[in-house]
């Protein structure tokens, strides 16, 4: 039984080293099968490199307006105030849903900028980021339109570019 | 079998036998580790019907002890189910020894990833991994028991963990020019949503300093698996690595992912342990 635990830790280790090689490997391997469930189990230990994508620096931010009751309602932050109350109060849970709308949003842009608006209306990701606006930001009440507005920053000039922008009967 | 192989695996059986891991390293870290998913767990609270009624939609209830609490029979007592939840993670906190109570709050620990899945991080992950660890983690052992050796592998697999960790974390950072360079630092305390305004205070934005830190961050990483296992630079390192954690926490308003990192330290340092019998020691 010994032995058992002794092989089983050593393939822990080499495992490890597998996990540590896999960014490096072929872009084709990584796509295969089996570079797919290397992937995942990376994601489940939390093991690669951290804070090393450049992406992840990009400042973003969004906001939406609704139409109802017969006109168009002020525009709202949709991240501004979870993360003002979180930095103001600690409030953990306002962190958490401010990441959980960050997510929401970025994967929207996301396939608008690789498929296109209309296949992003049908998308399953637009439903659940409207489902959670409407329920979350609205009081569980769904407008008869939408506009959604996000921008992401520009370092060289310092500014906000809109990204993403649409309106929506949802 | 090769010989050499053999002599190997012999080696490694050798080093695993002779590791003495006080009890005292084995509460402190089973208590952080549950104590931390217990904050987690009571601070997502007042948000729980929201990530609820998300992970609902993405998530497939199923006999799976995991993903029990998405099934439709849950809809409407989520809340009794994460107090229970809680309770249990208390008790777990309070007992010794006890692997069904670590199994327990490992399935607890993935009804906390399911449901905050969106607004989870690499520190949600890397605390999960801990808490399944802990399944195999006990105290009292007696020495070269059969018990002790499994205690003894999941813990060098966690330290190892750490410590593969941060190489290829170092390795990641410094291939990159804007780690290099420290324009990664520039850029990160101008984080939106991110970067906390409140704590950050003005000369972190210098230059020199962005590069001094981008490269002290890299040495780190690169040092701390090499030199940890080395008695004299153990407290100057862990005192560094909690200091580096605790930065990410306060000033990247990552409070879950460095605290889950600060936790693994207490399985390095070297609490005095002795003898209470020649079998057992604490």
């Amino acid at each position: 039984m010994k032995r058992i635990i002794t092989i089983a830790t050593i393939c822990a280790f080499l495992g490890y080293i597998l996990l540590a090689i896999y960014p490096y490997v072929p872009v084709y391997f990584q796509k295969s099968y089996t570079g797919r469930v290397i992937r995942k189990v990376k994601k489940t230990l939390a093991y690669g490199p951290l804070f090393d994508r450049e992406n992840a620096l990009i400042s973003k931010s969004a906001s939406y307006r609704f139409y109802q009751n017969g006109k168009w309602q002020q525009s709202q932050l949709l991240l501004e105030p979870l993360f003002s109350d979180y930095t103001a109060t600690g409030n953990f849970a306002a962190l958490k849903h401010c990441r959980l709308d960050t997510r929401l949003v970025v994967r929207i842009n996301h396939i608008n900028k690789h498929r296109g608006i209309i296949k992003m209306l049908k998308s399953k990701e637009y439903g659940e980021f409207t489902d959670h606006l409407f329920y979350r930001h609205n009081r569980n009440i769904k407008p008869d339109s939408l506009e959604v507005f996000y921008y992401i920053k520009d370092y060289e000039s310092n500014n906000m570019i809109m990204s993403l922008n649409f309106k929506c009967k949802p | 079998m090769n010989k050499s192989l053999y002599k190997f695996i012999i080696t490694i059986e050798r080093y695993i036998e002779s590791q003495v891991i006080p009890d005292k390293n084995i509460i402190w870290f089973r208590c952080s580790a549950y104590l931390l998913l217990l904050i987690k767990m009571l601070f997502i609270w007042p948000e729980l019907s929201m990530f609820y009624r998300h992970a609902v939609q993405i998530n497939l209830g199923s006999l799976m002890p995991h993903r029990l609490l998405f099934l439709p029979i849950f809809h409407e007592y989520y809340n009794i189910y994460w107090l229970i939840a809680s309770a249990i993670v208390i008790w777990a906190l309070l007992c010794r020894n006890n692997i069904l109570l670590s199994i327990a709050v490992f399935i607890i620990s993935n009804n906390y990833i399911l449901l905050a899945d969106k607004a989870s991080n690499g520190g949600d992950a890397l605390h999960n991994f801990l808490i399944f660890m802990l399944i195999f983690v006990q105290e009292n052992n007696v020495k070269f028991s059969l018990r002790q050796i499994i205690n003894n592998a999941a813990i060098i697999i966690i330290k190892v963990h750490f410590c593969l960790l941060y190489i290829v974390n170092a390795y990641g950072k410094v291939i990159h020019l804007f780690w290099r360079d420290g324009s990664y630092f520039k850029n990160l305390w101008h984080l939106m949503y991110y970067a906390n305004p409140n704590l950050i205070p003005h000369w972190f934005f210098n230059p020199i300093l962005n590069v001094v830190t981008a490269w002290a961050v890299i040495l780190f990483e690169f040092i701390f698996p090499v030199l940890i296992w080395f008695k004299p630079y153990k407290k100057t390192l862990i005192f560094t690595g909690l200091v580096f954690h605790l930065g990410i926490s306060l000033f990247l308003s990552l409070p879950d992912f460095g605290l889950a990192m600060a936790i693994v330290y207490i399985l390095f340092f070297d609490f005095k342990y002795r003898y209470i019998s020649n079998s057992t020691y604490e």
